[in-house]
């Protein structure tokens, strides 16, 4: 008999993220955004979190319209296809950290190995030191080279939707990784929402998320909608445009009621016959 | 802006977009970057057949894509892939230089520096656009800049950009560096011509499109231009129409880059609610 010890309920798991935690949320704007857990933390009323994403965004809306969010860190955010993510794009100054790509994987990287900062020569010559005071300019010791110091960035809680999940939560994808594996190595504590606990502790392909990094393991099926999760289902483009225009029209409070007010992410709002695919 | 050999403004860029492609490059595809993709497809069915593909939403590498999808990236991908490299390596900006990429500024000056990060002011901006995502890391190790713009006007081509997002990191032929370290402005296309960069790194009219004239290219842009103003554009020829409409976007996705925010609307649930059937055809 396997040990089911952290499998446990949306409810449960929330309650391990604390107000003013550091969140990573894995995914991409289009794929296995942790949106079960997401809706949950709004839910819960979760405040003061600083979200870091890399690419964000229908995550990084639904946190901003519950008032979660003390401060953005991401390399972009953006409904993609559909637009504008149009709370981002108001959002206050003083709440939104502009990342790149390299920012955070230097930043990650540097907490995974426990140094203060890791060496990049991104940036230097763009205009995000003006707005990022934190990233500080240093002479390589070896050549004559400036360089940018891309500092450590501890994650408190990584979550992380995935395909399938052993008991234990040894989880993966056969789809687009992002960087949910550097997420969950830098993060103190890992959950993982999956379409599907597995009977056993067998990993069914690549693993994205090792169990020794997994605190709690949560079984959420379409728990990545509005996004996608592939190959079961895909980003819910109609909800998207629906969303935007909804937004536009109502602002934040429209968010929160077409999320927010059923308790499941698999109810009748969904098409899914639409989202589904089977190539 | 007028319509050339019945071709229309995604598919002469596309087409443009194309010819500058060489074969054995590695076309880089973020989300939501169409026209380059149809280019970079239209170049492999042409005269670079062993052009590959870094498709971002895929996170992996592909030898070739069966057609351009709104929704179904990973699914196009699935059995065409090379290589799924760690995602962070890709984007810890270690220097590929093979890859190509092509951006698409929301505002860009005559130097190449580009924006895709806000509207107005860095301390309280009008707007903030989706961000730098990794523009800020490879344009510094990118050795030649690619940039398409589907709508030539002087809100996007302007004299300064509110944000430097990312841009060369050398201008002109002024300064040396090495193979391997440092970015020039290469190539811009737009609907009205394709441009390039003097030996002062300013941008330079290379060739108009088939009816464009010098003044409405004045018009247009926000910044003095100068260059070659009669040469012309080979315009897309009827065998690249024929792939890009029959076998590279039988959908239209293209026209999302191009049409005004109504139909662009239109065009997207359309795309959204048949192309599962449509690439499931092709992949049958």
């Amino acid at each position: 008999m396997t040990d089911r010890a952290k499998v446990t309920t949306l409810a449960d798991a929330v309650r391990l993220i604390p107000d003013s935690a550091t969140v990573g949320v894995g995914g991409n704007s289009q794929s296995r955004k942790p949106m079960a857990l997401i809706r949950e933390m709004v839910r819960q009323g979760r405040s003061d979190l600083t979200v870091v994403t890399f690419l964000g965004g229908i995550d990084v809306e639904l946190l901003l319209a519950g008032g979660c969010v003390k401060e953005v860190r991401a390399a972009l955010v953006s409904l993609d296809l559909v637009g504008l993510a149009p709370l981002y794009a108001a959002i206050d100054p003083a709440k939104c950290v502009c990342e790149t790509e390299a920012s955070l994987v230097y930043g990650l990287r540097a907490s995974a190995a426990g140094v203060s900062f890791l060496p990049s020569r991104g940036t230097l010559h763009t205009d995000i030191p003006k707005v990022r005071g934190d990233l500080k300019r240093v002479e390589s010791p070896y050549e004559d080279e400036e360089l940018i110091a891309m500092p450590a960035l501890q994650i408190d809680v990584a979550l992380i939707h995935t395909s399938w999940s052993t008991p234990l939560g040894t989880a993966g994808t056969e789809g687009v990784p992002v960087l949910d594996r550097l997420l969950s190595e830098a993060a103190r504590q890992t959950i993982v929402t999956t379409e599907q606990v597995l009977p056993n502790e067998d990993p069914l392909g690549d693993v994205l998320v090792r169990r020794s990094r997994t605190t709690a393991v949560v079984e959420a099926k379409f728990g990545a909608h509005p996004t996608g999760c592939f190959p079961y289902y895909r980003q819910d483009i109609a909800f998207l445009a629906s969303y935007a225009a909804q937004v536009k029209e109502r602002g934040a409070e429209a968010a929160l009621s077409l999320f927010t007010h059923s308790s499941q992410p698999e109810d009748k709002r969904v098409d899914r016959e639409q989202i589904l695919v089977q190539l | 802006m007028s319509e050339t050999s019945g071709a229309s403004r995604s598919e002469i860029i596309a087409t443009c977009i194309s010819r500058e492609i060489n074969d054995g490059d590695v076309i880089g595809l973020g989300l939501g970057t169409f026209i380059p993709a149809a280019g970079a497809m239209l170049a492999q069915q042409t005269h670079a057949p062993t052009v590959d593909f870094f498709l971002s939403p895929a996170g992996a590498y592909v030898h070739d894509l069966p057609m351009l999808t709104l929704t179904l990236s990973e699914w196009a991908a699935r059995d065409r892939v090379i290589d799924r490299p760690k995602l962070s390596e890709v984007f810890s900006q270690e220097v590929h230089p093979d890859h190509v990429e092509f951006f698409r500024p929301a505002q860009m000056d005559a130097f190449g520096r580009f924006n895709t990060s806000l509207i107005g002011s860095l301390d309280a901006p009008k707007l903030r656009l989706p961000g730098a995502a990794g523009i800020p890391d490879v344009t510094a190790t990118l050795r030649r800049l690619f940039y398409y713009v589907p709508r030539h006007d002087s809100r996007t081509l302007v004299e300064t950009v509110d944000f430097v997002t990312g841009g060369p990191t050398h201008f002109g032929t002024e300064s040396s560096c090495s193979p391997y370290l440092g970015s020039r402005a290469f190539r811009l296309i737009t609907d009205l011509g394709v441009f390039g960069f003097d030996e002062g790194g300013r941008m330079e009219v290379v060739s108009l499109h088939e009816e464009v004239t010098r003044d409405e290219v004045h018009a247009h842009t926000g910044f003095s231009l100068d260059g070659k103003w009669d040469e012309r554009t080979e315009p897309p020829t009827g065998r690249e129409l024929e792939l890009l409409r029959e076998s590279i976007d039988p959908l239209g996705v293209m026209l999302l880059e191009t049409l005004p925010a109504k139909s662009r609307q239109e065009r997207l649930l359309y795309i959204y609610n048949n192309e599962r059937h449509v690439l499931e055809e092709r992949m049958r």
